[in-house]
């Protein structure tokens, strides 16, 4: 029956109303694509089935996506009474033992991922029954907190193929408003209070299209909804055709009343082939309605909707190639002006807006263009649809207000990245559209900000990326997405962006020169000032965006021949190797052990890592955390092998000899003078390679021994002493000079530029930050690195009974385990969650082992003394977790309330920092922290003078630093010598290259550790490395990602 | 139904203006999942253009190809998000089990192997199609078990 | 109507130009050039290749000036740093994949990209080549080779080929780096819609569409001792050959051209302009027993090759409307071995005959099988002829001759003029105008108001059948029969008319088609460029050439005469029907499919 007054439509809407809020049990399953895939067909026909079987009555129907795509399949389950039920991934094993409960009655033991108890339609509003207890809203939900459902107010609830469900919620009465007041002029001036923007790219202005083209006199008019979303990772636009049709449809009509088109034509890319189904079935009833065809509610307003399907060609997307594929011809663009609004399809006005577009346009008519425009910005006003997708923990379809700052979107909602990885940057815009790095995730996702950071908003595709991401490859990757879709008609898309890509494989082959960055960034400069259309204009920006803010990485693949993400195949060797700081070639002496053939294992350890036994205690292993052996069961304890290896070596006695055949390897004297000023780890790594590199290098250090923070920072029960003396005795037997206890001056550093060739400044990071707190001067105040110190050195610093440790660092628990061993009671403090400390999570484990406790979310406020002036306590605020900062942490927010804690002692751990007024006295550039300023490549700061380590990066991991001062090395002697030698010290060995078929070993093995109880009674090492057997096991586990397929034949 | 049938019948339901082109060679490429040269000459008499405007269009869309595909079309989706979760593995797990790289057809015609763009499977990648089916959250392993079903 | 002025401002300076010229005419208007490559005028507005590129004050991005039209108050830059570097390196990315073999190239010192590169200063040519695809050679066409490495895809041919020719035969097939030129399936020209007119290869701002090459052979003819070589020059040739030598367009330089021809070493330099007459009087007189015998009507010219094969593939039903005449070039060719051997006594297996044409498709029509009618002549009278002769041998284009002069060493700027040899030197002006679009239709007139009448036109100049017009009509009384004729030039004009013919609706007797817009002038193997400018200094040429003959109607070439006294008898004689004329049939496109 067609529907032709306001009347007759309310009407409709009360009997549509009965059908989502029947009298019985409604059940509608999540249907859209999304949740196909998930099995949604089998859930609902497992709900058929579990109501034959139970003689249950329910009205069984199908619904769209409400957005939360990891968890479908979802469904909406409302019994007469109660709130709506939400359920998460339900299987078809679930369907009965839902409806089992429902019949017994018991519905509060049901277990639905969300409850809804009213919901708006905006132009229609549905109450539900009153809230459970226990069952979260649905805007309780992480992922759902802070949206805004205008857009996709429909999805998710009512059934898509039902017109009168659509009516239901108030559906097309807002096109018979505007039909039946027939003030076109009223409505566009709605839409231009609403401020409503394009959705689909450039963001423009709705009403001002709408009015140029109503403006024209030039009949027949055209209205086209872009639905060729192919921006890779956006899906949004599939969602809202699968999901709720017809709100785009009446968003076509609306428009055609108002620009006085005739005719409108979806073109829908083929790859949503439920969407074409969804739109064929909704145009065909909104015709059976009478909302389109002839003379449309009696008001003499023709309008007719035909659908058309893409073929395949992202080009498509821009306005005026989906024009010419729309008249059959290839999807060629063509220069604009003339604007599709002057000179459309077949010449004549056309109004091209996207999904999203039309699907605003009944809403604004319903609540008024001001309403609208009360979400989001001034100049970006209303919702957008983002699919967040990528390295998140929470993927799917995401509305929220413009002006909502990326860092919400991404770690609020998104979760942050999976397993507790870093992400680095996020994409906007599809292939148009630019990286943007985590330091600019404060910038609020609207139309002017994406592009002040040089992305668009695009359709709202938002791609996350993680620390696996190089962003080369991103690049490289948008780069030959454009290339193979750039339509071929004009020059600088289809000849320029392949030699964009062209370049970018060379830097991913390693064969980059750094010419090629400039060569790049003029080319692309050219391909946006004269590409014809969009895709070629907006080309370049995901390249642009990645030089503009990933520099560095691009520099590492061109100068260092490295790929840090270890993506590039050419330019790392295995995913462990890769992340750990000094490469080692692991699965190399995994494979060596495994031939018994351990000296050679050694060798290889050594030549990477000067300090194995040292650093195989104390590492991070940053290897482990991309270890795919992962996926299986649980990564390979690479670093406890190397450490069995290095200790087992000492303890057969092998040293010595395998000394000597290192210092034959020591090539030809240079001649060349060098003084490393520093002999911590970053000090001891550089002078060990410049010294097989023939130079003559001496290593000055203030302390009596050297080793730096590995000896007078770390503990004894982590790093026993004999075990570092035995490491720095190895490199001085290589032919390494010490000055120890000298503390230089700067006077000092002056004379020995003079002297040396080179001066490398590895003076680390070890002053204590202050807190910052009154009190901070009392007596019982200790600094935690200082607190070490005293330790290491012999001295006993005098700490009460009950101490407090303010921190969450390794300083912070080596502090906090070294206080327990002197019998004190101690409590680390921290401002965040254990999750995110930022100390090793064994070291973690082991201080609470060893009883250890722990207070989270404090900050201190005032360490506190009692009259007599004696440290009593401190007072700590509350803090409660707040928003996410751009680091992905929870950022402690204080509750205003505060707490005091009794105390005798307090270390204060809360970060380290250079020895600043030393550095500037040295007469050396330094950088906002203070840290000595040295260039990533040439570790130079003024001539012949070097700088790497924590000196360099502030305080970071000891092997980071050595990882500083090998690169450190090579780029001395190059510098000195003129040329690259490195090779002429390394050799590697033959070993067995087979992937293992079956991966062997089973899980991981045990670490051996000594006692709780043993432990605090003194300094002996907790944990007692691998044994024999175990360290082959665990080598036996290895999956050899180095073998490449070209190895094995 | 014979393709001049096939054709004629395409052209009747949609109309022979310019515009009806590719309509009549999706209808086409669904019957007989790819454009002969002889469909092509027909098309272009069927609506009075030249054969080089119908291959013209032929060989812009990806979608209409002019090649004879296999029985079973297996579409990867070639989508960075895809590519982030490990496509590529997917890939050399099932070139090694059909023998063929990626844009190949097995030599007895059972299985296409080709890359798509983004089907929208971006929370649950890789994602691939056979034929219609969507598989989703693939690993070789998984990815090589869903081609046996068609073997 | 008087066009509206808009005030612009171009490089700071300020301008009153009309409303509706493009950035880039306001710019010429204004005495700045402006590059481009692919833009025609009239014809392509692709815009594709992004060197016409200028600085507009307020928009985003460079702007392509070929198809941006002026408006109040915009101020252009045409000489900024950032237009250069654009021009630049979309210059070096299509050279970057562009093969370096200018010297071997047809197109030497002719290529548009060639030029542009030198005139932009463009001498760091560091992309690397990176289109992977070859493509060979497409040779297949007796008149055209398409060479797709050279191709930078501006498209012009595909926009010439379907916007004025209406042939369709290329279409940019693929997409991306993939894009190139196609045929259908790649097939080659000769098995496509092609009609071998090289409007294609005018336009082409490369070497990627040329000409096939016979200067070797005909070299080689003149060089063999013993062969008698003699050649035939069109009346379009004089029009245009002196722009190769620097001559202005439009100087007529017909001596010129017999002189030089004589001193390349050529036994006899004879007209093409000689046969022209000859095929009116027949073409009249066909047209005459066509409309008192209620023949098949209109009667439609049949001596642009072109047009024949387009006639063949696209209106197979018409053939018979078409003239049984050959063109002149194969009268020449057939008389050449028979009249003219006999007459002079020369072993028609020792003479060559070598055409100048203005026309690449003439190289396809002497190479149809049904144009050997010597050896058929003297077959009959019993002698044989080596195998594959053919009545003409050699068909060079104007550009060919120009490359031969050159070679020769010849001055052809200080050349005096000389006169053709006899028999086949003598012509009339109405045999000088078949170089132009219309020209066939004026001297037809001429020739059949004479035979009908008795005497001649009052006026010889018809100007109604004259000019650029894509369709143009006329009616003259003939003793009280109205002849209405039309005339069209370009295949997409011809088509039109032939849409209408088809469907009986044609009120003509008599229609003139020619492939080439202009008409022979404006022919493929003209040299370049011919704009439509250059294509109208031409006709000029051709007219003023027939004013200054004195004898300026077919009838009264006394060499013709003299041809039918000892030869052909009459007009559609029985010597005439087998020397002169033919009969075409339909061409099946794409057989198998």
């Amino acid at each position: 029956m067609k529907i032709k007054s306001i009347g007759q439509i309310k009407k409709a809407q009360l009997r549509g109303l009965e059908k989502l809020r029947p009298d019985n049990i409604r059940i509608a399953v999540g249907m859209s694509t999304c949740g196909a895939g998930m099995g949604a067909e089998e859930v609902f026909l497992g709900f058929e089935k579990a109501l034959k079987r139970l003689s249950m009555e329910a009205f069984l129907t199908r619904t769209g996506c409400f957005g939360y795509c990891a968890e479908e399949p979802l469904v909406n389950i409302l019994i007469p009474g109660f709130p709506l039920l939400v359920f998460s991934r339900v299987t078809p094993d679930d369907t009965l033992e839902i409806l089992k409960k429902i019949k017994k009655g018991q519905v509060t033991s049901l277990k639905p991922f969300f409850q809804v108890t009213g919901w708006d339609h905006h132009t229609g509003r549905i109450a539900y029954g009153k809230k459970l207890d226990g069952i979260p809203l649905w805007d309780e939900i992480p992922f759902f907190r802070g949206q805004v459902k205008n857009v996709m107010r429909n999805c998710g609830i009512i059934n898509p193929l039902d017109i009168e469900e659509y009516i239901g919620v108030g559906g097309y009465r807002p096109l018979l408003e505007v039909l039946k007041t027939s003030d076109p002029e009223e409505t566009l001036k709605q839409i231009k209070e609403s401020g409503l923007r394009g959705r689909g790219g450039a963001g423009f202005p709705v009403w001002l299209k709408w009015h140029l083209i109503r403006e024209n006199n030039d009949t027949p008019k055209y209205i086209i909804c872009n639905a060729d979303e192919g921006d890779p990772g956006a899906y949004m636009n599939r969602n809202e055709l699968e999901g709720d049709p017809h709100m785009v449809i009446e968003g076509m009509i609306i428009g055609g009343f108002v620009t006085g088109a005739s005719e409108g034509i979806i073109y829908c890319r083929a790859e949503y082939p439920l969407a074409v189904e969804h739109l064929n079935e909704a145009v065909s009833q909104a015709r059976r309605r009478g909302f389109l065809g002839k003379n449309i509610a009696g008001t003499g307003f023709d309008f007719e909707i035909s659908l058309i399907e893409g073929a395949g060609a992202f080009v498509c997307g821009a306005e005026t190639a989906l024009i010419s594929s729309v008249e059959g011809h290839p999807g060629w663009p063509s220069p604009r002006p003339p604007y599709p609004s002057e000179s459309g399809l077949y010449g004549k006005p056309t109004c091209i807006n996207n999904v999203e577009t039309f699907a605003n346009i009944p809403m604004i008519v319903s609540v008024g263009g001001r309403e609208f425009a009360k979400t989001g910005t001034g100049k970006s006003s209303g919702t957008k649809v983002f699919s967040l997708v990528g390295k998140v923990k929470n993927t799917g379809l995401v509305e929220l207000p413009l002006g909502t700052p990326i860092r919400k979107l991404i770690y609020d909602i998104g979760g942050g990245a999976p397993g507790g990885k870093k992400i680095k940057a996020v994409q906007t815009g599809g292939p148009s559209g630019g990286c943007i790095p985590v330091s600019e995730f404060n910038s609020p996702i609207d139309y002017e900000s994406l592009a002040a950071l040089g992305s668009i908003m695009g359709s709202g595709g938002v791609v996350i990326m993680d620390q696996d991401n190089c962003m080369v490859d991103v690049a490289n990757y948008f780069t030959e997405f454009t290339t193979s879709e750039s339509c071929g008609k004009c020059v600088p898309c289809r000849e320029g962006l392949s030699h964009v890509l062209d370049m970018l494989e060379k830097i991913k082959r390693g064969e980059g020169k750094m010419k090629l960055l400039d060569e790049l960034a003029q080319l692309n400069s050219v391909i946006c000032d004269t590409a014809l259309c969009g895709l070629g204009q907006t080309g370049p920006n995901p390249v642009m965006t990645t030089i503009k803010y990933f520099l560095r990485e691009y520099e590492e693949h061109i100068r260092e021949g490295f790929c840090d993400a270890g993506v590039c195949e050419e330019l790392f060797s295995t995913p462990c190797g890769n992340s750990c700081p000094v490469h080692m070639n692991i699965p190399g002496y995994l494979q060596l052990l495994l031939e018994e053939r351990i000296e050679e294992a050694f060798e290889l350890i050594v030549m990477d890592n000067p300090l194995p036994s040292s650093i195989g205690r104390i590492c991070h292993f940053h290897c482990k955390m991309r270890c795919r052996r992962e996926d299986i069961d649980a990564p390979v304890a690479q670093g406890e092998v190397h450490r069995y290896i290095a200790d087992a070596i000492a303890e057969k006695g092998l040293l010595k000899e395998f000394t000597e055949k290192i210092k034959s390897r020591r090539l030809k004297s240079t001649g060349k003078k060098i003084a490393v000023i520093g002999a911590g780890p970053a000090g001891l790594t550089a002078a060990f390679y410049l010294n097989l590199l023939g130079n003559r290098v001496r290593v000055y250090d203030a302390r009596e021994e050297p080793g730096g923070i590995l000896r007078w920072g770390i503990p004894a029960h982590r790093l026993p002493r004999e075990v570092l003396a035995r490491e720095v005795e190895f490199i001085a037997s290589t032919g390494v000079k010490f000055s120890a206890g000298r503390d230089l001056s700067a006077k000092d550093i002056a004379g020995l530029r003079e002297k040396n060739d080179a001066v490398l400044m590895a003076t680390g990071a070890y002053a204590s930050r202050a807190l910052g707190v009154p009190g901070e001067e009392l007596k019982g105040v200790i600094a935690g690195t200082r607190f070490l110190e005293d330790i290491a050195s012999g001295r006993k610093p005098e700490i009460g009974g009950k101490v407090l440790v303010i921190g969450g660092g390794n300083v912070a628990i080596d502090a906090a385990r070294t206080a327990r061993r002197l019998g004190s009671e101690v409590t680390v403090v921290y401002r965040r969650s254990r999750e995110q400390m930022p100390a090793n999570a064994s070291e973690i484990e082991d201080a609470a082992a060893e009883k250890v406790k722990f207070l989270f979310w404090r900050s201190p406020e005032e360490i506190l003394a009692d009259k007599k002036g004696l440290l009593k306590g401190l007072r700590v605020s509350l803090n409660e977790p707040g928003e996410y900062d751009l680091s992905g942490r929870i950022r402690p927010v204080a509750t205003g309330k505060s707490v005091e804690i009794p105390a005798d002692t307090v270390i204060s751990a809360i970060g380290e920092t250079v020895d600043r007024e030393f550095l500037a006295s040295c007469g050396l550039d330094t950088d906002k922290w203070g840290n000595i300023a040295a260039d990533p490549f040439t570790f130079e700061n003024k001539k012949g003078v070097y700088a790497a380590g924590d000196a360099v990066t502030g305080p970071g991991t000891a092997v980071e630093a050595m990882s500083q001062a090998k690169k450190a090395a090579f780029a001395i002697d190059a510098a000195l010598s003129g040329k690259d030698r490195r090779s002429g010290i390394f050799r590697k060995p033959d070993y067995e290259n087979r992937v293992p078929e079956k991966p062997r070993g089973g899980g991981p093995v045990k670490v051996r550790k000594l006692s709780t109880q043993a432990r605090v009674k003194g300094f002996e090492e907790v944990s007692k490395g691998l044994g024999p057997d175990q360290a082959r096991r665990e080598a036996r586990r290895c999956l050899r990602c180095d073998v490449r397929i070209s190895d094995g034949e | 139904m014979s393709p001049e049938d096939l054709i004629s019948r395409s052209a009747e339901k949609h109309g022979r203006e310019r515009k009806n082109l590719i309509p009549i060679l999706q209808d086409i490429v669904r019957e007989n999942s790819y454009l002969s040269e002889e469909a092509m000459v027909s098309v272009a008499r069927e609506l009075d253009i030249s054969p080089a405007e119908v291959y013209g269009v032929a060989t812009f869309y990806s979608f209409l190809d002019t090649k004879p595909l296999g029985k079973n079309i297996i579409r990867i989706c070639k989508t960075i998000i895809c590519y982030m979760h490990g496509q590529d593995e997917v890939i050399r797990a099932i070139e090694d089990r059909l023998k063929i790289k990626l844009g190949e057809t097995t030599p007895d015609g059972e299985f296409s192997f080709l890359p798509t763009n983004c089907i929208g499977h971006c929370h649950k990648g890789p994602a691939m199609l056979i034929n219609d089916r969507v598989y989703s959250s693939l690993t070789p392993e998984t990815a090589v078990r869903a081609v046996e079903e068609y073997i | 109507m008087t066009q509206k002025q808009l005030r612009i401002k171009i490089n700071g300076d300020t301008y009153l130009m009309y409303e509706g010229q493009s950035v880039l005419e306001a710019c010429r208007s204004a005495g700045i050039n402006i590059p481009n490559l692919c833009y025609l005028e009239g014809v392509s507005r692709r815009a594709s290749c992004g060197i016409c590129v200028v600085e507009i004050e307020g928009a985003r991005t460079l702007v392509r000036s070929c198809v941006t039209p002026i408006r109040e108050g915009i101020e252009i830059f045409t000489n900024t740093g950032r237009v250069r570097k654009a021009r630049h390196t979309n210059i070096k990315l299509l050279l970057a994949n562009h093969p370096r073999n200018c010297l071997e190239c047809d197109k030497n010192r002719q290529c548009e990209l060639q030029k542009l590169s030198d005139d932009l200063d463009v001498r760091d040519t560091s992309y690397p080549k990176i289109r992977k695809k070859h493509y060979d050679i497409d040779a297949s066409s007796p008149s055209l080779t398409r060479d797709h490495e050279k191709c930078i895809l501006c498209a012009r041919c595909v926009e010439v080929c379907s916007q004025v020719q209406s042939v369709d035969a290329i279409e940019i097939a693929e997409r991306g780096m993939e894009a190139h030129v196609s045929t259908f399936f790649n097939k080659g020209l000769d098995a496509s819609e092609c009609v071998n007119c090289g409007q294609c290869l005018l336009v082409c701002p490369t070497g990627a569409l040329m000409a096939k090459h016979e200067t070797g052979s005909v070299w080689k003819a003149i060089d063999e001792p013993g062969r008698h070589v003699v050649v035939q020059a069109a009346p379009a040739i004089r029009a245009a050959i002196g722009e190769e030598f620097g001559f202005e367009a439009g100087m007529p330089l017909t001596g010129t051209l017999a002189a030089a021809l004589r001193k390349m070493g050529f036994d006899r330099v004879f007209d093409t302009q000689f046969t022209a007459d000859l095929t009116i009087i027949e073409e009249g007189n066909e047209l005459i027993s066509r409309i008192k015998n209620k023949g098949v009507l209109p009667l439609i010219t049949s001596c642009s090759p072109g047009w024949i094969r387009f006639a063949e593939t696209f209106f197979p039903k018409l053939l018979p409307n078409l003239s049984t005449c050959k063109s002149p070039q194969q009268m020449f060719g057939t008389l050449a071995k028979t009249y003219y051997a006999e007459k002079m006594n020369i072993d028609p297996s020792k003479i060559t005959v070598v055409s100048v044409m203005p026309c690449t498709a003439k190289k396809f029509e002497a190479r149809r099988p049904e144009m050997n009618s010597a050896a058929e002549y003297w077959r009959n009278k019993g002698r044989r002829l080596p195998g594959g002769t053919r009545d003409v041998d050699s068909v060079i284009t104007t550009r060919e001759l120009a490359d031969m002069i050159r070679e020769s060493g010849i001055d052809f700027a200080r050349l005096t003029g000389e006169k053709f040899d006899e028999p086949f030197g003598i012509s009339t002006g109405a045999g000088t105008i078949f170089g132009a679009t219309g020209g066939v239709m004026e001297a037809a007139l001429r020739t059949a108001y004479a035979e009908l009448t008795g005497k001649s036109l009052k006026d010889l100049n018809l100007k109604a059948v004259r000019g650029m017009g894509g369709v143009r009509e006329a009616s003259v009384d003939i003793n009280g029969l109205t002849l209405k004729v039309a005339v069209a030039h370009g295949l997409k004009n011809a088509r039109e008319v032939m849409e209408q013919v088809s469907k009986g609706k044609s009120p003509y007797h008599f229609i003139e088609i020619m492939t080439c817009p202009g008409g022979c002038i404006g022919g493929g193997g003209q040299p370049v460029p011919a704009t439509t400018d250059v294509r109208e200094k031409r006709i000029k040429a051709v007219y003023s050439e027939d004013e200054s003959m004195p004898l300026r109607e077919s009838h009264k070439n006394p060499a013709v005469i003299a041809l039918y006294d000892e030869f052909l008898k009459e007009p559609l004689s029985g010597v005439s029907h087998s020397m002169l004329h033919t009969e075409y049939s339909r061409r099946d496109l794409y057989p198998g499919i």
